[in-house]
């Protein structure tokens, strides 16, 4: 099954969404901060990244304005996970290279459906 | 008399002393004159009748003795007399007697003594005629007339006196007034120069509204007392502009307080609902994983609570969710996003997301709309949003009921189309009491609404706040137990803003030139380039776009634009890498790039060689600020600074550099002329008080050289600038501004002007022969 990495510094929002995420058979792996995500990515290349925007060291945006940068982690999806979908998330968001986005709290059954499209069409260029 | 108001009080004070001193002197000579001839006259007529008595006597006895020959030898003693032209005795019958003529011009005596019908009698008689002077004179013996002597005296010589006198009178008056004009010229100043000074302060305080100045006072006399209540009132006005300032500051001052406080606000709402809504997520999360559990390890009891649980946690969030909204609104942070959409496919997916709620409380909804109803251009978001909180409102307070979605065009003769959208129920409806309140935040129509029906209380004022964003409004009607009908008015068409509004008239009222060259704008998003594309255009720019690095780069090659705005985040080859390419093209190297990002990185930009770094959201005015700089001006552009003060150089040049221009910089006229033989600048600010060569020999010597005479000057100077000095620079620098004068804002900002004037004229008069350019203004 898939490799999932989830950049989250908030505990119990992290141990949530792995838990939920691992029942439905992803496996996941975790970084608290965007450096540690970054580092991560370029180590265990996951088949796609959940990206919380507020992070410590650097946020959400810049981790994922870096890993569109370098040629080994730019072609991970991203899908950020915004806390309030407010007007102007969305362009925020593409602007950053991020693949999609979805606001928190999460409702599994629609993040679920974004992180298989993503998936497939990563399977199917 | 009209001229004579006209003309200056000095030649207004010159003439009225040289009027009034040259009657004075008229006047009195003209008596002197006068009472001259009229004691001339009594003189003669007296000396006369003496000469006439003493002949009368001489020639009693010759008349005595009828001796005729006698008494002509007698009156021939007369030619000692040079004046008496013509003499005669008569005799007592009135027949001549004897006469004597003094030459054969002389006139004869009158055959009877008589002279222009005055007929002698017994006294004497003069008669003066013109240039004569006629007297009969009677022969006495004892108390008996026995003849008349008659003689006529020639009054040129008393003529020529006068005539004498009247020269003698004139040239006197002449030389008088001569006098008078001279002394009148250098005596008028006591009066005519402290009012010319007075209105010179005037002048002063009108020009450059200086009220610090006060006019000098030299007499105590009327004028010292107008001029000392001129500098009285100058500063009252000083006081009030000082007390207004000082208000204004306040005023300033409690705004960014405000602003400070609203922000303060927004960011405390910001952070509350971040700090709010981290621990709620972990309550509604756990709530939904602990049901799936429950249901996958058989605990099914467990799960209605769950659900209450998740249901309370959800409804809070709804609740953050909607004050933060409510607050983004007040802070004026709401934007709008505007885009054309289809009106009946929104409709179609609203009543699809409603579709559950309005089931809730077993109603059924019905969509109205014209399927040719076409689309508009709006906030699609709000717009859903507004219909949204509409419908489930419906759907809470109906039962069993009906909701009606309805959706029309009407048109409108003044404002164009407008599209109406109406929610209708069959629900409880409200009393005319409820419905004043229902729009207002926390008011739902009862207290205890919320706890029955549940929701925020916070939908219909959020609604009202969107329609408004967007130029339209809802309305509402209701009757209690009959049901509620929202409608919801937007223009077809929502502008954006005031802002925009603003900038649209402006753009209407002066049409975009076409002088501007091209704006390249790279960016992968197709949004972010239609909207800045919009926007420029009606700046005045002609934008050409660009959607990936690539793109860009080939099309700045064939296009060589005025400038380029640039996104950093692209997929491909993104900001970074094209501002490189860019910079490593000799062709493409000088063209201004604006980096465009959501990303602080400043320094990485500059030293790539941005020229401006703005970070996402754009401020679109500042953009088209910074894009206005580099429209038509090609760069690079030289300026000389000219001053002996060190510091207020490297102000200056601070002040120039910022807005673009290579600083030269001089100490002196001297040393300027050096550099200027080395490098034409395009623009000279000079000092005037300056050592080894001053500002006024720096300008007489610049325009020596013809090439050097259209470069505009502006003169900046510390020392008083007289109305001589002005007439020395005039018609050669651009303009005189004075150090002191001005406070240092208020300085730059002219300078600013100045600059910019200059370099539209210059641009203008480029084809055109040099020396136009110069064309003094003021």
């Amino acid at each position: 099954m898939s490799k999932l990495l989830l950049v989250e510094d908030n505990e119990m929002n992290r141990d949530m969404l792995t838990r939920r995420l691992q029942r439905r058979g992803f496996e996941v792996i975790i970084a608290l901060d965007g450096a540690q995500g970054l580092a991560l990515a370029k180590s265990e290349s996951p088949a796609l990244i959940l990206m919380d925007i507020s992070l410590p060291v650097f946020d959400g945006w810049e981790a994922t304005r870096r890993l569109k940068m370098a040629p080994e982690t730019k072609s991970i999806p991203v899908i950020a996970l915004t806390a309030h979908a407010m007007t102007g998330d969305r362009e925020k968001c593409i602007a950053a290279g991020c693949d999609d986005f979805d606001t928190k709290p999460v409702e599994i059954s629609r993040l679920l459906a974004k992180i298989e499209t993503l998936l497939q069409k990563q399977a199917s260029p | 008399m009209r001229a004579f108001r006209q003309t200056t009080i000095k030649r207004k004070l010159i003439a009225l002393i040289m009027v009034t001193s040259g009657i004075a002197l008229m006047v009195a000579f003209a008596l002197m004159i006068v009472s001259e001839y009229v004691s001339f006259r009594s003189g003669l007529v007296r000396d006369l009748r003496t000469l006439a008595d003493v002949m009368g006597t001489e020639s009693r006895s010759a008349l005595d003795f009828d001796d005729a020959e006698f008494a002509a030898k007698a009156l021939a003693g007369l030619a000692a007399t040079p004046n008496i032209t013509t003499a005669a005795i008569y005799t007592k019958e009135g027949k001549i007697f004897a006469s004597y003529l003094r030459d054969n011009q002389s006139e004869p005596p009158p055959t009877t003594p008589s002279a222009e019908g005055y007929v002698f009698k017994n006294a004497y008689l003069t008669l003066f005629r013109p240039g004569y002077l006629n007297l009969f004179h009677p022969i006495m013996r004892d108390r008996e007339r026995i003849g008349i002597v008659y003689l006529q005296y020639s009054l040129q010589e008393m003529n020529a006196r006068l005539a004498r006198y009247a020269g003698i009178a004139g040239a006197i008056v002449l030389g008088a007034s001569l006098i008078a004009f001279l002394f009148s010229s250098r005596l008028q100043r006591v009066i005519s120069e402290p009012i010319l000074s007075l209105a010179h302060t005037a002048r002063i305080v009108s020009e450059q509204k200086n009220y610090s100045v006060r006019a000098e006072k030299r007499t105590g006399d009327e004028t010292g007392f107008l001029i000392d209540r001129f500098n009285e009132m100058l500063g009252q006005i000083e006081e009030h502009e000082k007390e207004l300032q000082e208000v204004n500051e306040q005023l300033v001052q409690s705004e960014q307080r405000a602003r400070a406080g609203t922000q303060a606000k927004s960011q405390f709402l910001a952070n509350m609902s971040h700090e709010l809504r981290t621990p709620l997520n972990a309550i509604i999360g756990y709530s939904e994983m602990l049901q799936e559990e429950a249901q996958d390890s058989g605990q099914e009891s467990f799960i209605p609570d769950l659900k209450r649980i998740n249901r309370a946690g959800r409804h809070l969030l709804e609740l953050i969710n909607d004050v933060l909204d409510l607050s983004k609104i007040e802070a004026g942070k709401m934007e709008l996003y505007l885009e054309t959409f289809d009106i009946p496919n929104l409709l179609e997916e609203i009543s699809t997301t409603v579709k559950l709620l309005v089931q809730k409380n077993s109603n059924t909804i019905e969509v109205r709309c014209p399927a040719n109803l076409g689309a508009m251009r709006a906030d699609m978001t709000k717009v859903r949003q507004a219909l949204f909180n509409l419908l489930s409102n419906a759907s809470k307070f109906t039962n069993h009921g009906k909701i009606t979605l309805e959706a029309a065009r009407e048109a409108s003769s003044s404002n164009g189309d407008w599209i109406v959208f109406r929610v209708s129920d069959t629900g409880i409806g409200m009393t005319p009491e409820q419905q004043t309140r229902v729009f207002e935040a926390f008011a739902q129509a009862e207290a205890s609404t919320m706890r029955d029906f549940g929701g925020t209380g916070l939908g219909l004022a959020i609604t009202k706040n969107f329609c408004r964003m967007m130029g339209g409004d809802v309305a509402l009607t209701s009757e209690p137990g009959k049901g509620s009908i929202f409608t919801i008015r937007l223009p077809t068409e929502v502008r954006a803003s005031e802002v925009e509004l603003e900038a649209e008239s402006k753009s209407i009222a002066a049409p975009p030139t076409v002088e501007g060259k091209t704006i390249l704008v790279i960016d992968d998003d197709a949004d972010t380039r239609e909207v800045l594309e919009r926007f420029l255009n009606r700046k005045g720019f002609h934008v050409e776009c660009a959607s990936s690095g690539q793109d860009g780069l080939r099309l700045a090659k064939e296009l060589h634009p005025a400038a380029i705005t640039l996104d950093v985040m692209m997929p491909g080859m993104d900001g970074w890498a094209v501002l490189s390419a860019l910079k490593s093209e000799p062709e493409l190297a000088d063209i201004p790039v604006v980096m465009l990002t959501i990303v602080d990185d400043k320094n990485l930009g500059y030293s790539l060689g941005a020229t401006d770094y703005m970070i996402k959201p754009v401020d679109r005015e500042r953009l088209a600020e910074i894009l206005m700089k580099f429209r038509d001006v090609p760069p690079p552009r030289y300026a000389l600074v000219i001053d002996d003060e060190e510091p207020a150089r490297e102000l200056l040049a601070q002040i120039l550099e910022k807005e673009g221009w290579h600083v030269i910089q001089a100490e002196d006229g001297l040393s300027a002329m050096e550099r200027m033989e080395k490098h034409r600048p395009d623009l000279i600010l000079l000092d005037l008080m300056m050592p080894k060569m001053n500002g006024f020999e720096f300008v007489a010597e610049l325009h020596k050289h013809d090439e050097w005479q259209s470069i505009p000057i502006v003169v900046i100077t510390a020392r008083d600038v007289t109305i001589e000095d002005r007439v020395r620079l005039d018609g050669y620098v651009e303009k005189v501004l004075l150090k002191r004068a001005l406070s240092e804002d208020a300085l730059l900002a002219e300078i600013r002007d100045l600059i910019s004037v200059c370099m539209q004229r210059k641009q203008r008069t480029q084809n055109k022969p040099a020396g136009l350019a110069s064309t003094a203004q003021h």
